[in-house]
């Protein structure tokens, strides 16, 4: 017997295929309740009798589609799932039971609902911050024709694509095709994400402090100059950092991009297992620089509380410098002329996953450039699935001015996603030195910028909230900061109309 | 810290203890009894105590994960404790809505019902007409719904509300200028 979950996928590919009609459909929807509450009464009054006669009552291709039947049917079965997505347990019946129950299967052996993962994954859209409150009714879509999004069709399913088209990793290639992934870690937890109550504490660990710290080596190639930053061995000093993060009560902690080797690695991994079995840490993203078949690669890896590798994040797009950027950086060849740009030399991944972790939430990983293209950051706010969006950089210090800051108020302004940036200290040393060569001693960072947090907004009438954590340049003991996730105790981002 | 929290906290330290020393017997003892107080804290819906239970479980599950060689009944009892673990975190994950009468009485919840009154609206009609926040109606239009109060369907992509009673065919038209 068909499941609702692989007749849903069927509908949402019928309405995918007519885009513009279902547009048309909604906008007369939104606007005649009367005539949605008789279609949604009779579209739950057939799936109660099973998905065959939801199927048959929203038609066919050959035997004639009622387009408003299809979405009906499709919202049905999405409001079937509707307890799966709610923090409280819902006292109602239980139509269907052994489909609901193999819907729980489905989800917690193969990390999605649809049989068929040729045809994507069928996931719940909301993540585990979101059981509370349904942001898409607190900040519905608004009315602009070209902002319709199928998706929003649909509150408690979301279907994760196999792939997703985005930009080349570099200017001028043509775009490229990516997969796409929901991985569902299972793990004995003991956060509570679900409950509004929860306030985790963030810690940040910038490990490169001085400019030493993170030599970025140059060279010539193929007629182009590049660059390639490699981070020194700080074991020591990451160790006494993810220590003293548990003292405080850290839950989740962050490193930059390219912020840590193998030996580094390592130590972080020790001193995580180190605090398993009583510490607060549950998990650690690193920004790690490694060779993999003698290319250097760019990742962000994911250990668990007990320093075991739980997943990782390729960066995907290079971040090629240009001229005003290159003497930002104070970037200079060997014979101590600036260049005019300057290529990322790393292997770029083919593959974006969506992380659905116990203890954290539905985490996102966009390293760098990856946060500033436009996807999958597009794709990721649209969907408004991500509890967590976290983008290492390595840059000059974080302001709440710069393009970090407009990107992440951004995804945090489209939906419910936290949103993290974290940074090294190094660069900043040579932004210092230029700015001081040129005379702009208003411009030199003494409070450099290691992390930006994103409270996102809660309806259309709020804004985001931004936290902004610093350490001095010249001398930043301990080497890390940390915040409880406490928004409410924050500055409201500013109005994105008054951006410059 | 209560006196159960330190309770349960002992009640690990000694199922670690007994497993460190392959005394199969009292682990057993020592999971069975994690066990009742887990069960009899979900049916009394007593959130802390199941956090308490939660952290319980995970630490003595991580303190067996990180052991080299653990041995086979040692493994047994951690597989065990991520049951029960996984258990509780089912139970920390659902709750309860509060009774109706409760949910009447006053608060967002009450001023929703209210509002309903008039007839099926939106969210954003909601806030309207209740002069509350976007984030207070939003956050209590869950609970009303998982309590059984009102019910709710899709038109297009927004959400109408209307009170569970209410035949949703001869009202309709509030609410929609959202």
């Amino acid at each position: 017997m068909t499941h609702p979950a692989d007749l849903f996928m069927d509908l949402w590919r019928r309405l995918q295929e007519r885009r513009n009609e279902v547009r048309t459909l909604a906008h007369g929807l939104e606007v005649d309740h009367a005539r949605t509450g008789r279609l949604a009464d009779e579209a739950a009054e057939r799936l109660r009798q099973g998905a065959p006669a939801l199927e048959e009552w929203a038609g066919s291709e050959w035997a004639g589609l009622r387009l408003d039947r299809t979405l009906a049917a499709a919202q049905a079965i999405d409001a079937w799932f509707a307890p799966l997505a709610s923090r409280y347990d819902v006292r109602a019946d239980d139509p269907l039971p052994a489909e609901r129950l193999e819907a729980l299967r489905r989800l917690n052996r193969d990390g999605r609902f649809n049989a068929d993962p040729a045809d994507g994954q069928l996931i719940l859209r909301p993540g585990l911050l979101a059981r509370a409150m349904n942001i898409r009714e607190t900040a519905p879509p608004d009315g602009h024709p070209e902002d319709f999004d199928p998706v929003d069709l649909f509150a408690s399913l979301l279907v994760v694509p196999p792939g997703l088209t985005i930009e080349a990793e570099r200017d001028g290639d043509p775009d490229r095709r990516i997969a796409v992934e929901y991985r569902r870690i299972a793990a004995v937890s003991d956060q509570n994400p679900g409950d509004p109550a929860w306030r985790p504490v963030i810690g940040v660990v910038p490990l490169a402090q001085a400019e030493d710290d993170l030599p970025i080596r140059r060279f010539h190639r193929d007629g182009e100059d590049w660059y390639d930053p490699t981070p020194r061995d700080f074991g020591r000093r990451a160790a006494d950092a993810v220590a003293g993060l548990a003292a405080q009560g850290a839950t989740f902690i962050l490193f930059p991009e390219v912020s840590a080797g193998p030996e580094t690695v390592s130590a972080i991994q020790q001193a995580l297992r180190a605090q398993a079995v009583g510490g607060p840490i549950r998990y650690a993203l690193v920004g790690v620089k490694e060779e993999v078949a003698g290319r250097p690669r760019n990742r962000a890896i994911l250990l668990d509380r007990c320093g075991r590798m739980a997943g990782s994040q390729t960066k995907l797009h290079c971040w090629d410098l240009d001229s005003n950027q290159c003497r930002s950086y104070d970037l200079r060849d060997r014979n101590g002329r600036l260049l005019d740009c300057a290529r990322e030399d790393i292997e770029t991944g083919d593959r974006f996953i969506l992380f659905e972790l116990p203890d954290l939430g539905r985490l996102a990983v966009a390293i760098c450039e990856d946060l500033g293209r436009t996807e999958p950051s597009a794709w990721i706010a649209s969907g408004m699935m991500v509890d967590w969006l976290v983008t290492p950089v390595m840059d000059s210090g974080l302001t709440t001015e710069r393009w970090q800051a407009k990107e992440g108020a951004a995804s945090s302004r489209a939906g419910y996603c936290r949103v993290i940036v974290v940074n090294s200290m190094a660069l900043s040393h040579r932004f210092n030195r230029t700015c001081r060569a040129n005379g702009e001693e208003d411009k030199v960072i003494g409070a450099c910028g290691v992390a930006l947090l994103f409270q996102p907004r809660a309806s259309q009438a709020s804004a985001p909230h931004i936290q902004c954590l610093t350490l001095p340049l010249s001398d930043p003991a301990p080497g890390y900061v940390y915040s409880r996730w406490t928004p409410d105790d924050w500055p409201a981002l500013p109005d994105p109309e008054g951006d410059e | 810290m209560s006196a159960l929290d330190t309770a349960f906290g002992k009640l690990g330290d000694e199922l670690l203890d007994a497993i460190g020393r392959r005394d199969w017997a009292v682990a057993d003892a020592e999971l069975e009894t994690l066990a009742q107080e887990a069960v009899a804290a979900t049916v009394a819906n007593r959130r802390d105590d199941l956090a308490a239970l939660a952290r319980v479980a995970a630490r003595c599950h991580t303190a067996l994960s990180l052991r080299d060689d653990p041995g086979g009944e040692a493994m047994h009892r951690q597989g065990q404790l991520r049951a029960l673990a996984v258990m509780i975190a089912a139970a920390r994950g659902r709750t309860p809505p509060r009774a109706a009468e409760s949910l009447s009485a006053s608060g967002a919840s009450a001023a929703v019902l209210s509002a309903l009154k008039s007839g099926p609206q939106t969210c954003p009609a909601l806030v309207e007409a209740t002069g509350l926040s976007a984030e207070q109606i939003g956050g209590a239009l869950p609970e009303l719904r998982a309590a059984g109060l009102i019910r709710s369907w899709p038109a297009g992509r927004l959400i109408v509300n209307a009170l569970q009673d209410e035949d949703p065919l001869s009202s309709g038209e509030r609410g929609n200028s959202p």
